[in-house]
C-alpha cells in the first residue's frame, strides 16, 4: 500500500518536470546503473552531507519526496555540463531535470548560496559579464540609475565568479567570494609579513 | 668531529642557499577540492609563508590578485586549475588561461620574471603531476630570489 503511493509519487514529479520542460525527460527510463554519478565532477567532490548524486535525484525523490531535491546542495554545484547525458545509454536528460529543480526552488523561495549579485549603482551595463557566462545567466536589461543594467538569471548561475573577474567596476560579486576578500588576506600578510623577513 | 665540522658545513650552506618564497596559491576546487592537500604538496617553509585561497573555478582569478599579491610582498603568485577540456564550466580555465598569459607578458614588460606567475592546469586525479609541477615552481622560485618591486 505505502509503495505504490510512493510509486505515484514519483511518477507524478516526473511528470511535473516534463510538463514544465518543452523536450521529454525520459527520467522513468533510468535504469540505475550509475554512469551519470560516475563523470560527474559535483556528485565526486561534493562535500554536501546529503550525498546526492545525478542517479540517485530520482530515488531521494521516491524515498523522501521532491522537497529534499529542493533543499539540497548538490543542484547548486551542478554546472550543467551534461556529462552525464552523453554517457546515459537511456538517454535520460538528467542536467536538464536538474535545472528544472533549480527553477522550481528558486520559485519557491530558496536562494542560489553561489549566485552573483549586481551592484546597480556601479554597473556601467557593458555588457563584459555576459559575453563570458557559460550558462549565458547575464542579460543587460533596463533598469538602474543609468537606464541599462546587468541582470542575474539566479536560477541559471553556477556561481564560476568569470564575471566578477572580468568586471571592472567590481559591480558583480560572488556572496561566497568579494574581491575585497582576497584583497584583505594579502593586506594581512602586509602588516604581518613585513616582520618576518 | 671531522663528521660533524662537514654537516655543520652542509647545515649552514643549506640555511644560506634556502630562500623560502613566499606564495600566494589559488586553486580550482574542482580540481582540488582541498585546500590543505595543495599545502602539503610544497615545501613545508615555504608552505608556512604562504597564503592559499580557493576559487569556484580558475575563471574567477583576476589579474588584479595577481598584481595586488606581488605588491603585498609576495614572491609568487600560483594558480591550479583544471586540465584544457575538462572546467566543470566549460571553458573557464581557457579563458583563465587566455587572461593570465596576457599578464605574464605584462609582467615582463614591467622587468619583473613572468615565471613568478605559476600557471598550472592539472587534473583532478593526478597528484603526483601537481606535486611535481609546484616543486619546480617552488625551485625556480628559489633560483629566483625574493621579488622587489622594480619602480
Amino acid at each position: 500500500m505505502a509503495e505504490e503511493i510512493v510509486v505515484l509519487d514519483i511518477k507524478e514529479f516526473a511528470r511535473e518536470l516534463a510538463a514544465a520542460s518543452n523536450i521529454d525527460l525520459d527520467l522513468l527510463c533510468c535504469h540505475g546503473c550509475a554512469r551519470c554519478s560516475s563523470v560527474c565532477k559535483a556528485a565526486i567532490f561534493s562535500e554536501s552531507r546529503d550525498g546526492i548524486t545525478p542517479r540517485s535525484l530520482l530515488y531521494r525523490a521516491i524515498i523522501a519526496g521532491p522537497a529534499v531535491l529542493l533543499q539540497s546542495e548538490f543542484i547548486w554545484l551542478c554546472s550543467g555540463c551534461r556529462r552525464c547525458e552523453e554517457v546515459c545509454p537511456q538517454e535520460v536528460k538528467v542536467s536538464e531535470a536538474v535545472r528544472l529543480i533549480r527553477r522550481l526552488a528558486c520559485e519557491s523561495g530558496i536562494s542560489n548560496p553561489y549566485a552573483v549579485r549586481v551592484n546597480e549603482r556601479v554597473c556601467m551595463h557593458c555588457g563584459a559579464c555576459a559575453s563570458v557566462c557559460p550558462n549565458y545567466a547575464i542579460t543587460i536589461v533596463e533598469g538602474g540609475p543609468r537606464g541599462l543594467v546587468a541582470s542575474v538569471d539566479t536560477a541559471e548561475c553556477r556561481g564560476c565568479g568569470a564575471c566578477s573577474s572580468v568586471c571592472s567596476n567590481a559591480a558583480i560579486q560572488q556572496g561566497a567570494l568579494h574581491d575585497i576578500e582576497v584583497l584583505g588576506l594579502f593586506a594581512r600578510r602586509r602588516a604581518g609579513g613585513e616582520g618576518h623577513r | 668531529m671531522s663528521a660533524l665540522e662537514i654537516s655543520d658545513g652542509i647545515q649552514a650552506a643549506g640555511t644560506e642557499s634556502a630562500f623560502a618564497p613566499a606564495i600566494a596559491v589559488f586553486h580550482c576546487r574542482w580540481c582540488e577540492p582541498d585546500s590543505q592537500k595543495v599545502l602539503v604538496m610544497m615545501p613545508p617553509d615555504v608552505a608556512e609563508r604562504s597564503i592559499i585561497r580557493r576559487l569556484n573555478c580558475s575563471a574567477r582569478m583576476e589579474a588584479e590578485f595577481a598584481i595586488k599579491a606581488l605588491g603585498a610582498g609576495f614572491d609568487g603568485v600560483v594558480v591550479i586549475g583544471c586540465e584544457m577540456g575538462e572546467c566543470h564550466y566549460r571553458v573557464g580555465n581557457e579563458q583563465a588561461a587566455r587572461r593570465l598569459s596576457v599578464l605574464a607578458g605584462i609582467l615582463a614588460l614591467a622587468g619583473i620574471y613572468p615565471q613568478r606567475l605559476g600557471l598550472f592546469w592539472e587534473s583532478a586525479f593526478d597528484e603526483v603531476t601537481t606535486r611535481r609541477s609546484i616543486e619546480e615552481y617552488v625551485e625556480a622560485l628559489r633560483d629566483i630570489g625574493p621579488f622587489k618591486d622594480p619602480h
